[in-house]
């Protein structure tokens, strides 16, 4: 084993006694740093276009008791009868939580944001005949922590994602598939579920 | 060479002496655990079983909620039935552990992707998975431990429309070693 696995190797070991300590508030909860991982159910408004299941991750900074703030990335594909549809979103939200937050078991939260969406469909049968679009998106929705311990949170949160760009409409033409892109600006909406498990990192704002 | 193989040894066996962890009194937190085995599997929307091996790490950062990450990577189909012709999938998840003395029941919430090739097809594609494990560990020593477990994972067919879900199951030796005093 070199001194380089043997320096890593007890970083690790150092580094998992820390992680397995209770968290150290300075004050209020803010400055708190938590990485998650998430699934995202995206219910698509387009007449047989099939639901989608995501995954994706997020980190939350939380800058005060009541004020917390999400960052995350989604990886949304979806295969229907003629076409594949994937989707990425990348955005970021604020969560408000309107009741007092403190060794709260559950944490009910309003949250807004805005999110990047890159879609492209693909023909099932004809690779090379594919379709993209890059959008911009406003979400709103409801959520809800449980705090399983004082590190990990399971949250669960709905939310309404309105798309602004030009909208894709796949039609099938003597059986081929044909990807038409709408002119102009459309609103396309759709509703999302996410799961995620939340684990709490540290504090920043504690400076000693 | 030598030496250094002799002073890695000896600090081991120093951080160990120093963390005595009481497994036989449900003590399980900073426990960092690790196996490799192998999953026969079941598909749940096709007449097909396959066979997989994989592995996973645990952390405990408290005695009843441990961090789990896992790889399984598909070898061959039990029969000549075939739906996948490559198939690997990593996950992570958090889990709940019900400790009685050397005995742990658990259940984990995983997430994570898929690299799917049907048979036939000539493209991969990254599916997202979603898993749902129970089983349950005994504690054999602090660095050993039996484990036997049963995974629900559901993924979406890539070239298809609908699910693609499989039921695994798996179990034997895997290897403890406690990180906190």
């Amino acid at each position: 084993m070199s001194m380089k696995n043997l320096l890593l190797a007890c970083i690790l070991a150092v580094s998992g006694g820390i992680l397995a300590q209770p968290m150290k508030y300075k004050g209020s909860p803010g400055g708190t740093l938590s990485f998650g991982q998430r699934n995202s159910l995206s219910t698509f408004n387009h007449g047989d276009e099939q639901s989608t299941l995501g995954v994706g991750g997020q980190f939350r900074l939380r800058l005060s008791e009541r004020i917390n703030t999400e960052w995350f990335f989604d990886y949304l594909p979806a295969t229907n009868d003629f076409t594949r549809r994937t989707d990425y979103h990348i955005g970021w939200s604020v969560m408000y939580y309107p009741f007092k937050t403190d060794n709260q078991r559950l944490m009910p939260y309003v949250v807004a944001g805005h999110c990047f969406d890159y879609t492209k469909h693909r023909d099932l049968s004809t690779p090379s005949n594919q379709a993209e679009r890059w959008s911009s998106a406003v979400q709103g929705g409801l959520g809800m922590h449980l705090n399983l311990t004082e590190r990990l949170d399971v949250s669960l949160s709905s939310q309404y994602m309105i798309h602004l760009g030009t909208d894709i409409h796949t039609h099938i033409e003597n059986n081929v598939v044909e990807f038409e892109r709408q002119k102009g600006g459309s609103l396309e909406g759709h509703l999302l579920f996410n799961l995620s498990f939340n684990f709490k990192f540290v504090d920043l704002w504690a400076r000693d | 060479m030598g030496a250094r193989l002799i002073l890695l040894g000896m600090c081991l066996i120093g951080y160990l002496s120093l963390n005595a962890q009481n497994l036989e009194d449900g003590q399980r937190n900073g426990l960092l655990q690790a196996t490799a085995s192998f999953y026969p599997s079941w598909m749940l929307n096709h007449k097909v079983q396959n066979n997989c091996i994989g592995g996973h790490f645990a952390y405990y950062f408290e005695d009843h909620y441990s961090f789990r990450g896992e790889i399984l990577a598909y070898i061959d189909a039990q029969g000549d039935q075939k739906y996948l012709d490559k198939h690997v999938q990593v996950q992570a998840g958090f889990g709940r552990h019900f400790p009685i003395k050397r005995w742990d029941p658990f259940v984990y919430g995983q997430m994570g992707l898929s690299a799917v090739q049907l048979k036939n097809y000539s493209d991969a594609h990254l599916q997202p998975t979603i898993g749902l494990i129970v089983g349950v560990h005994y504690n054999v020593s602090r660095f050993f431990y039996f484990f036997a477990e049963g995974q629900y994972n559901h993924t979406n067919d890539p070239e298809r429309k609908g699910p693609m879900d499989q039921i695994y199951v798996s179990g034997g030796l895997g290897f403890q070693f406690p990180t906190k005093k």
